[in-house]
This record gives structure tokens, sequence and C-alpha cells, in this order.
């Protein structure tokens, strides 16, 4: 017989409600709105946040806006994991950090490598650019580090990371918080592609590219007593020994994985973020599956192929918005006839912004 | 307007809307300019002759006063703006011809970002080798009236031409770098 | 949000003040160091020289883009959106001539617009010129309107970001008038700095972080003032 998740979701709109109980555990997804966040309260108060994302209508971090209508102070935050560097996947990422001034800061060696830190700072420094992108965030987060002698927790593969404040929580459970990473191969491949789209004394300026491969993005797995919880980040698969969810599966040399009832899909549910073995080895039978879609060249990920397979593994699967691609905005007649006649296409960037809550009662 | 020379050199650095007078030494380039005059266009004097004889109290042949009123030269056609975006080229299909954009609507800010594909055969001639991922262009709708006043919808991509970055700029950054990777500790 | 009006031309230059020599700026310079592209520069050789002389050179870039370059003064004009071409040609250039000793630098934005109608158009200029103080001059007929505001220039001598500088607003209509008034935005930096070095980076500091500071900044006011053409 499956198991029965621990999880339930109880929201899947933008209506914030009230914040947990100190014995409820809860898992939100922010999404998409360059980026996604990731927000778990795993009790008393405490908090930790994956990643961020931009708030629609503010533009202001989406992870603070939502604790702040709940009225949760950004102290409440005791970890801010920044899975992996994606331009458009770290908005609102200065001021996350910023606002959480105590906790700790946990991600990739990739983060500080020489070749990263000058492809940012050659970014930033170019001043004809136009509004704020994820080089002006990781410049920020970097430079309040070095102003404020913040330190860094590096996320290695299968590191367990001591949390002080995650001990002695009420309910009585241990919470034990692991960084899967695929390998160093993978930190070397961004590394060199960080050195490859510097830009050269001579070239003319343009914009950065987008990185096409998640690099350095690392899987969360956070063991709360029974309840186990993975976030699959952007981590994608490519049939290699050394990276993606192939490197992840053989980290553990044999031995079981704890299984987690509540899976954050990585990648946001696509075919290249899916490994059979995954839902085999590392989930219980049939469960949670929440997952923020995303855009990828005019393309909605999850197609529907993904959406259904992952409907098939899970017991329940929310999407934080509808797979649909959005309209753009109503312009002057005239001018959506002209827009029509001089593109192949044209469409809004991204799915509107949505929220996914799920919460364990007393564990 | 009166000017006081306080008052004009405030107002020097307009593009000459207002008064602005350039003093010439060269009577080589007096005859040339009268050549060109003659030729091609008006110089519109802004000072009638009784103010222009008291400002120059002690005239001598060779210094000509010219006054110019933009633009010199009226343009055949009017274009006038309606939506304008900047654009950072994401891909280029060259199987297909086209490349395809994000796009931030300047006309409307606030709007969420757009996507876009192109024909590059849209592309003006100087500007196809500009065409790369990460380069940034101006895409424009308007209409163009003519001087009969025939009104013609269009619209027009121009690529930017933005500075090459220099050895300074990047020494300049890379030494930034190289302070929050040493200074910044891990665990 | 834009009255009763109708826009008619949006232009934006660049001006900078300083010693030039103007013959550097011929098309083939400008085309070898890509500021212009090839075609540009073919059609400015064949048909848009106006004047190239060691102390002055005009030159027609295409319909829309002209540059005048004096021994003491440059400037760089766009007719036509997008007219923050007439930035990346400014940088560019400056950008190569660094050494070049320059002293003050106006990034400007005129706009054009039509009144709809007579009535419009008057209340524009009564708002901004109550004729109440000109009865003895035009008389006190408002049916009969002997005349009116031909210009006006407001000035503002403390920028926001508190650089060295004034900002100017005026307003102009042609000789023939014809319901059309001319706005002109001019954001005049004076370069300050011991070294002609220092004063080239100030000028590469404003063509890059001030123009899109001074082009909001114009199209408000330009905004506001067609506000104020509106026939009850």
């Amino acid at each position: 017989m499956p198991e029965r998740s621990a999880f339930q979701v109880v929201s899947a709109a933008n209506k914030y409600g009230t914040g947990p109980h100190a014995q409820t555990l809860e898992v939100t997804l922010i999404g998409p709105g360059f980026g996604e966040s990731v927000l778990v309260h795993v009790g008393d108060g405490c908090w930790f946040v994956v990643d961020s994302a931009q708030e629609d209508r503010s533009g202001r971090s989406a992870p603070l806006v939502y604790l702040e209508h709940l009225g949760i102070k950004a102290d409440a935050l005791k970890a801010v994991v920044i899975s992996h560097y994606d331009d458009d996947h770290i908005r609102g990422l200065a001021e996350l950090v910023k606002s959480a001034a105590d906790a700790k800061v946990i991600t990739s060696t990739a983060f500080t490598s020489s070749d990263f830190t000058r492809l940012v700072a050659n970014v930033v420094e170019d001043k004809t650019r136009r509004g704020r992108t994820g080089a002006d965030e990781a410049n920020e987060v970097l430079n309040h580090l070095l102003d404020t002698g913040r330190g860094l927790t590096w996320a290695l593969s299968q590191r367990s990371i001591n949390l002080e404040a995650f001990q002695n929580l009420s309910h009585g459970q241990t919470v034990r918080f692991s960084t899967l990473t695929p390998s160093d191969a993978e930190v070397t491949n961004f590394m060199s592609w960080a050195a490859s789209v510097m830009p050269k004394a001579g070239a003319a300026r343009r914009r950065l590219p987008k990185r096409e491969r998640n690099d350095v993005s690392f899987v969360l797995l956070v063991e709360i007593g029974p309840v186990n919880i993975l976030l699959g980040a952007d981590l994608e698969e490519e049939d290699r020994a050394e990276t993606g969810w192939t490197a992840v599966l053989a980290s553990r040399a044999g031995q079981p994985w704890p299984r987690s009832s509540l899976y954050k899909v990585a990648h946001h549910g696509s075919e290249t973020g899916h490994h059979d073995h995954v839902w085999q080895e590392m989930l219980t039978t049939k469960p949670v599956a929440l997952l923020a879609p995303w855009m990828n060249g005019g393309k909605i990920v999850p197609d529907i192929n993904a959406r259904r397979k992952i409907i098939s593994l899970a017991s329940e699967a929310y999407t934080t918005t509808t797979a649909r691609i959005p309209k753009p905005p109503r312009r002057e007649r005239a001018i959506e006839k002209t827009i029509a006649r001089n593109t192949k296409t044209f469409r809004t960037a991204e799915p509107v912004q949505g929220l996914l809550r799920a919460r364990a009662g007393r564990i | 307007m009166p000017t006081s020379s306080a008052f004009r050199s405030q107002i020097v650095s307009d593009r000459g809307g207002s008064e602005y007078v350039s003093r010439f030494l060269n009577s080589e380039v007096k005859m040339a300019l009268d050549r060109e005059r003659s030729q091609k266009f008006t110089w519109a004097a802004s000072t009638p002759a009784s103010a222009m004889a008291t400002a120059n109290p002690d005239p001598q042949p060779e210094i000509l006063s010219i006054t110019l009123k933009a633009p010199i030269r009226q343009p055949q056609s009017r274009f006038l703006p309606q939506n304008e975006w900047e654009g950072v080229v994401d891909k280029i299909d060259l199987d297909d011809a086209s490349f395809s954009a994000r796009l931030d609507d300047l006309t409307n800010p606030g709007t969420p970002q757009e996507y876009a594909e192109f024909y590059l055969d849209d592309v003006r001639q100087d500007d196809r080798p500009l065409v790369q991922v990460g380069a940034v262009f101006r895409w424009v709708i308007g209409k163009r009236e003519d001087q009969f006043g025939t009104i013609e919808r269009t619209s027009k991509i121009v690529f930017r031409r933005l500075p090459a970055y220099s050895l300074a700029d990047i020494e300049k950054a890379n030494a930034r770098a190289e302070r929050l990777s040493s200074g910044i500790r891990g665990e | 949000m834009t009255g009763q009006t109708e826009l008619r031309e949006s232009n934006a230059s660049v001006v900078v003040m300083g010693n030039f020599n103007p013959l550097i700026f011929q098309p083939e310079w400008l085309k070898e160091n890509e500021i212009i592209g090839f075609k540009e520069a073919e059609k400015a050789r064949e048909a848009g020289i106006e004047v190239i002389h060691p102390e002055l050179v005009i030159l027609n870039l295409s319909s829309s883009l002209r540059l005048e370059v004096y021994l003491n003064r440059f400037m760089i004009l766009s007719r036509e959106a997008p007219t923050v071409v007439a930035r990346d040609f400014a940088l560019k250039c400056f950008r190569l001539l660094s050494h070049t000793p320059v002293v003050q630098v106006g990034l400007n934005f005129g706009t054009v617009f039509r009144a709809n109608s007579r009535e419009a158009w008057d209340a524009f200029g009564d708002a901004l010129a109550p004729k109440g103080p000109w009865k003895a001059f035009l008389g006190d007929d408002m049916t009969k309107r002997a005349g009116g505001l031909m210009g006006m220039h407001m000035q503002k001598t403390k920028r926001a970001n508190g650089m060295a500088g004034v900002q100017n607003v005026q307003i102009g209509v042609p000789d023939i008038p014809n319901r059309e008034t001319q706005v002109d935005f001019n954001d005049h930096y004076e370069l300050v700095g011991k070294t002609t070095s220092e004063k080239m980076e100030l000028l590469i500091k404003i063509l890059e972080e001030g123009w899109d500071y001074a082009e909001k900044e114009a199209a408000a006011i330009t905004t506001s003032l067609r506000e104020l053409c509106r026939a009850d």
C-alpha cells in the first residue's frame, strides 16, 4: 500500500492566511517570476529558503514578501541556500541575503571562484545596461559578504550541514540538512563556461548569454524525524556518470536513501530534470510533487508528456501556475497589428507567478 | 531672447534650438560656407541686423558670425513613435533566417518581459554583423508621415553600437573581483 | 496623459563643449571604428556631407542622424526614435578620443506637439502665462486674442544627483503659429576635474549613466506640459 504523504497542500493560490504553528512543517514554492524559490518551516518559527524569485508586482524578493504577509520577520530565516547561478533565477537574492542577516549562506564553491567573480564584475561594470540582472544580484551579494565579513558555507557532495537553530525544536524531531552535489566536474564545467563568456578587450559590449546547463545546481535533502523533503532545484540529467542525477544517485555508494514524501520536482518538471531512479530510490511510492513551470524559448516546461509522467508517479501533483502561455498585455489595436505583421511570434516571456503551500501537521 | 554671457554659457550645451553663435577667424572658411549656403540650405538669422551691429562694434571682414537653428535640413518625412522596446538577442536560427529576443517595453515600463521572433531580413544590412547572442537592439513601432500627409505604419529594428571593452575596464573589474574571491571566507 | 495633443516630432542630442579636431569625424573614420556601418558611411560620403573643413564638419549620416563638429563644440543629433543612437555614437567617439579636452556636456531631448484645437492651445498658453498681468499689452478681451506667449525658459540650478550643472526647459512656438509647440529639455553638466582625463572620465560616466535619467526627466516634464493643453 503506498505510503500516505504527511503533507497536505493547503493552498494553491495567492492567499496567504496565517503562518504555520510551531510544530507544523511547511514547504512553500513560489514561481516562476525571474526565478523560483522554496521556503521551508522546520518548526518553532525557524525557516530556511532556497533561491529567490522576483515578486511580480513589487519587484522585491518574493519569499520575503510572502513572510511579511504572514507577519514573519526576515530573521526567522536561518539559512539562505543559493542552489545555482542562473541569470534569470536569482532576482531578489541580494535583498534576501541582506535581510536575513544572521542566516547561514550556503552555496557552491563556484560562487567565489575567480572565473565567476571576474565575469560578474565585468558584466556589472558595463553601465550601458538597463535594469537589473542576475549578475547585479550576485555582485551585490558578494560585496555584502565581503563588507560584513559574513562567510559562506560550502555545499559539497553528501554534506550534512549543522544548523544550530534547527536543533532542540519543540516537536522533538532531529533536523538533518544535506546538500547533494553532482561532482567537482560540474564546478569545473561552470568555471570553463564563465571563462568562455568573459568580456574581452576590444570586444563589443553584449549582454551575458544564458547558460544552457545548470552546472552547479545542487539538491537539498531535509530530514525532519520521519518526514523527508527532497528539493530538486534545477538539476538536470545528461546520462553521464559525473554529472546530473546519475552522479547524485551514485554518491550514496549503494546505501539506501532516506525516502522523501514531498518532492520539489527538479528543473520545472522538464524531461531533462527527470530520472526514473530518483522516483524509485529517493522518494516514497507516491509522494506529493510540487513544481513551478517555466518558459524556455517560447515553450512551456513541463510539456504535456512530462506532466502526465509526473501525475502518474505522484499521489498528488501541483503546479504554481497554469501551463498556458500568457497573452501579451493589450495595446492599441494599430500597434498590435503592426507587431503581428513584423514578428514571427510575440508573447509574454514568463507565466504569471503563483504559490503552492504544503503543510504537515503535528509530527 | 536677450542673452547675457552667463546665460549663453549655461545653455550652449543644448542642441541649437536657442541661439548659438560660432565665430570663425578664417576667411577661407567663410568662403566655403558661403558656397555651401548658396547650394544646399539657408541659414536662419535669429537676430535682426540692428542687434547684430551693436553686438559686434568692431567688425572685421574675415570674422563670420553664424547663427544656427536646428534642424538645418528638414526631413522628408516624420516618424512618430508609438511603442519602443529594448531587446536582447537570445537565439539565432540561420536555417530559418530568424532570431529570437527578450524584450523590455520602454514605452510602458512595468509591462512583463516579452519574447519575440524576428526575421533577419528585417534587420538592415549594416546591422547584420551585429546580430549575435547577447546583442542589444531597439525595436520601434510607429507611423511615418510624408510631406504629402500620407501615413504608413512602420517598424524598425536598430542594433545598438555599444563601445568595446577596454583593457583598462577589464583590469579594473578583475581587480575588484580578486578582492571578492580572496576576501570572502568559506567553510 | 498627454492632454489634447498629438506628438509631431521627438529628437535627442548630445552636445559636448571642448577642443576638437573636426576633420577626424569623417565617414571613413566613423566606419573603421564601427560607429556607423558600411552602407551608412557610403551614403554619407555620396550625399551626406554638408561641410568638411578643418574648423567645421557637418555630416548627415542618415535621414535622421546629424553630426556637427566645430573647434569647440561637438553635436550628434538623432531626429527619430530610437534616439539612444545619439548617446551610443557620442559614447563610442569619446571612448576612442579619450585625450580630448572637454569642459561641458548637454543631454538634450526635444519634442514637438500640436494641440488638437485652438482652444486647447490657448489653455496651454494661459496656464503657463496667465494674461492678467498682460492686459495693458494684449488687451483684456480674451475672445479676440491679440497675441500671446511665444517662448519660455525655466532653469533648475540644483540637480537631484548633486552633480554640477543646471537643467533647462525651453518652450517655443514657430514663427507662424500653427498650434505646434516645441519643448526642449537640456541637462547641462559642468565637467569638473583637475586633469583632461578626469573630465573625460566624468563625461563617459554621464553618457553611460545620465542618459536614462535625463530621458525620464524630459518625458515627465513634457507630459506634464502637454497635460495643460486642454479645452474645457
